[in-house]
């Protein structure tokens, strides 16, 4: 039964990156520019869109139904390997700031007397627990969040306009951002990560899942108003100079909405435990990537890599003892994140053309 | 003839088998079978009104009369006829011929009559419900769908070949990959004993240990008809009075078809609630504890202090004293399933009076705990079928432990490991969390 997956696809898509922005992005972004924040993310989201058209369009040269995992392979398992290892090293690391940043954030949030550990083998486990059930599993978990979910998210975005002062939004032209000072700024760069660990997927889940790469592409570009809201709502807020200090620019923003009739204090605390299960499934994502590429290596039961692989990733966490290893962490992993998300898409696109070339000289012949 | 003695030998120490010799047609003749399946005074009186007109008739030259009276049995084995009249069938034979014929009598009445539903009740719509008889459940589906491409199959399995499962689908409509399935697994195991549901569902190859049903049961004819018109496939057992539809979906703890006899917004509106009672029944008890004892600075600082006063004197965590009564309650249902119609109102009267007043003023829980819990109760009958309410009201269970460890963030990982748990199911290929929607239908 291959049935068109594309709703499911879409939710896995925008489960991976809501996850994510609303907790890094906002920070980055609002260190990096002093005013006119649109100018950054537009740029930062127009690169991301460049990028994902070409992955999508390196993997339908290769006539678009299959993995890349299965495209690599065929042109040989070295080169397989070589070129997707690197990923794996990628997401693994990913893998590791991810659970272990957001373990700090539930721990500061909401169990500031649970031991950090628990908190990561739950977080772990679940993810473990998904990821192991497999792909399919995931795609139609994530349907079934987004949809207990959203309706919270959307609830809390617009709540959180309550205390919005529209005079933040000045100046929009500002000299300083129009001159493109930010592109010198580390933290416009570290604001990437966003992008980054949700839009590989694509090419790993055919063909058990097919989808409209059109309609992803429509997806994505609903994410620029996500991205703008994650940013001013708390320059509104709070106004750029204020909201800079904060760990968690967004969540502090949310954090003011006072509505008498709810029974709860913090509504903020909702629009984070939703974040939480994004992320529960983003992790079970990125650990099944993971494993497909491991298997590739070699041939064995889907759950040794997965229980190593667990394994390893709790381990690392474990020794992680705060936010500056965290950050050298991501440092370190640039390298890995640049061949991902250009090297890999851009040589998918060249090695796609030559293959097309190719087919179409066999077929005059 | 030796076949008619083993037959004899085997069935002939039975009080109700009759071994009846007498005159057909001229000819002297035996009747086997039991006299409990048929009314036998009738029956002798049918069989001799058909052989007065055979009488004058060539057995050899035309056989079209004789053949009248049943099925004529060439080459039968004595298995065979002791299946036969194991299903109630009776044998003729003619001594002098050799010749065995089964005939069908006149049946006694084994079942109800076709009567109200027990288990769903029907407000607005057919309340004509299935009998223990299969054939009767068979007709009565039929008489619903009225559908040319309707198709039956009989497999009769077990040991001896004696207990009959009907699968009915509808040829146009059913989903093929499932339907092969699930007769390639039925004629894989006819040799199993089906006595129960358990036993079935290990016929068909799904694992004992799943959370959640795979079979949607039902009494309604009309809810049948809907599913076999969305390309599901229904078994019937005989001796069931319950049809059960392959597979079961999400969307079946939330939709009767009888909800369609209202107007469309009161359609979806009725569902919309049943899908708050199973989150209600759900979450509510992990969102009380983890409230109370992990996570209190969430709430209004109003009703923070409510709920503190009123745990003041319970002297146990609320763990324990959600568990305590939950349990309680489980007990209660239970029990009102198990009393007989005419003690359970009385059961009733003393849980209410015990969980309403005694507990609180004894301070044993806190008031605000029954009203938590009256709402789980209340919401986990909500959902469509006791099978269906079974499984949430185990899955609350994994929320409440992860909750009163991990607080809110604990529920929520409960929330999604119940996600992926369902999202993981499949039966045939069909995923639990799927829509099947009937050809040409818009809002399935």
């Amino acid at each position: 039964m291959r049935m068109d997956k594309t709703g499911q696809v879409v939710a896995v898509y925008l489960i991976s990156h809501i996850g994510i922005i609303f907790i890094f992005y906002p920070g980055q972004i609002l260190e990096s520019a002093e005013s006119s924040h649109w100018l950054p993310i537009t740029i930062g989201f127009c690169f991301y869109l460049v990028m994902i058209g070409i992955y999508l369009k390196g993997i339908r040269c290769f006539g678009g139904r299959s993995s890349i995992i299965t495209i690599l392979q065929e042109r040989g398992k070295i080169v397989a390997l070589a070129m997707l290892l690197p990923v794996a090293v990628y997401f693994t690391v990913v893998a590791i700031v991810t659970l272990r940043a957001y373990a700090e954030v539930i721990m500061s949030l909401f169990l500031t007397s649970t031991p950090i550990w628990a908190i990561m083998a739950l977080l772990l486990g679940t993810a473990v627990y998904i990821a192991y059930l497999g792909l399919e599993a995931i795609f139609r978990t994530a349907l079934l969040v987004v949809l207990l979910g959203v309706p919270i998210i959307l609830f809390v975005l617009f709540s959180s306009f309550q205390n919005a002062d529209w005079y933040y939004v000045f100046p929009l032209l500002d000299k300083g951002t129009m001159s493109f000072s930010f592109l010198g700024h580390t933290a416009f760069y570290k604001s990437m990560l966003v992008f980054s660990g949700g839009f590989l997927f694509l090419g790993f889940i055919q063909p058990a899942l097919t989808y409209k790469p059109s309609k992803v592409i429509v997806a994505c570009v609903c994410m620029l108003p996500i991205l703008l809201l994650s940013v001013y709502i708390p320059v509104l807020t709070y106004g750029r100079s204020t909201a800079v200090l904060f760990n968690l620019p967004f969540l502090e923003a949310a954090e003011t909405v006072e509505i008498t009739w709810l029974m709860f204090d913090r509504v903020s605390m909702f629009f984070m435990i939703c974040l939480i299960s994004f992320i529960m499934l983003l992790l079970a994502l990125i650990i099944w990537m993971i494993v497909q590429v491991l298997r590739m290596a070699a041939r064995t039961p889907d759950w040794v890599p997965l229980l190593i692989l667990a394994a390893i990733i709790y381990l690392v966490c474990l020794f992680i003892p705060d936010w500056l290893v965290l950050d050298r962490l991501l440092w370190w992993n640039v390298i890995p994140r640049i061949y991902s998300i250009i090297v890999l898409p851009v040589a998918l696109l060249v090695m796609g053309y030559r293959y097309m070339k190719k087919r179409k000289v066999e077929a005059e012949q | 003839m030796k076949l008619f003695e083993r037959v004899i030998l085997r069935l002939g120490q039975d009080s109700d088998f009759i071994r009846f010799p007498t005159t057909m047609a001229g000819e002297s003749v035996i009747l086997l079978g039991y006299q409990t399946f048929f009314d036998f005074a009738e029956t002798l009186r049918h069989l001799q009104a058909q052989s007065a007109r055979i009488a004058d008739t060539e057995w050899e030259v035309t056989p079209r009369l004789i053949q009248g009276l049943g099925e004529f049995l060439d080459n039968p084995d004595a298995d065979m006829l002791v299946s036969l009249v194991l299903r109630g069938q009776l044998l003729i034979w003619f001594e002098a011929r050799d010749r065995i014929i089964s005939f069908t009598p006149t049946a006694r009445i084994l079942s109800r009559s076709i009567e109200a539903p027990i288990t769903e009740s029907v407000v607005r719509g057919s309340i004509s419900a299935f009998v223990e008889d299969i054939d009767t459940n068979i007709g009565l589906i039929r008489k619903t769908a009225a559908a040319e491409d309707l198709r039956t199959h009989t497999y009769w399995t077990g040991a001896d070949k004696q207990k009959q499962i009907v699968l009915i689908y509808r040829e146009r409509c059913a989903n093929p990959r499932l339907l092969e399935g699930i007769i390639q697994k039925l004629e894989e195991n006819l040799g199993m004993n089906v006595q129960n549901l358990q036993n079935l569902s290990s016929m068909l190859g799904f694992n004992p240990w799943t959370g959640i049903t795979k079979f949607n049961s039902t009494e309604l004819p009309q809810e049948v008809e809907r599913a076999l018109q969305k390309g599901k496939v229904v078994l019937l057992l005989d001796r069931f009075p319950f049809a059960l539809i392959v597979p079961s979906l999400l969307t079946d703890m939330f939709a009767v078809e009888n909800d369609r006899n209202y107007p469309l917004v009161y359609t979806y509106l009725t569902r919309f609630l049943r899908v708050i009672g199973v989150l209600t029944n759900v979450i509510i008890p992990g969102l009380y504890v983890s409230l109370v004892s992990v996570n209190p600075d969430m709430l209004r600082i109003e009703i923070a202090l409510t709920i503190a006063r009123s745990r003041m004197d319970v002297p146990y965590p609320s763990l324990v004293e959600t568990l305590l009564l939950l349990i309680i309650l489980e007990l209660i249902i239970e029990a009102s399933i198990r009393l007989p119609k005419s003690i359970g109102p009385t059961l009733t009267m003393v849980g209410g009076i015990i969980l309403g007043q005694a507990v609180v003023s004894a301070k044993l829980v806190s008031n605000i705990l029954i009203i938590v819990l009256a709402a789980t109760t209340i919401s986990s009958s909500t959902v469509v079928g006791y099978h269906n309410s079974l499984t949430i009201r185990v899955f609350k269970y994994l929320i409440l432990f992860l909750s009163a460890i991990f607080g809110l963030y604990g529920l929520v990982a409960g929330l999604v490991l119940i996600c992926a748990y369902m999202a993981s199911v499949t039966s045939f290929g069909i995923p639990y969390v799927h829509l099947m929607r009937p050809n040409g239908d818009a809002n399935g």
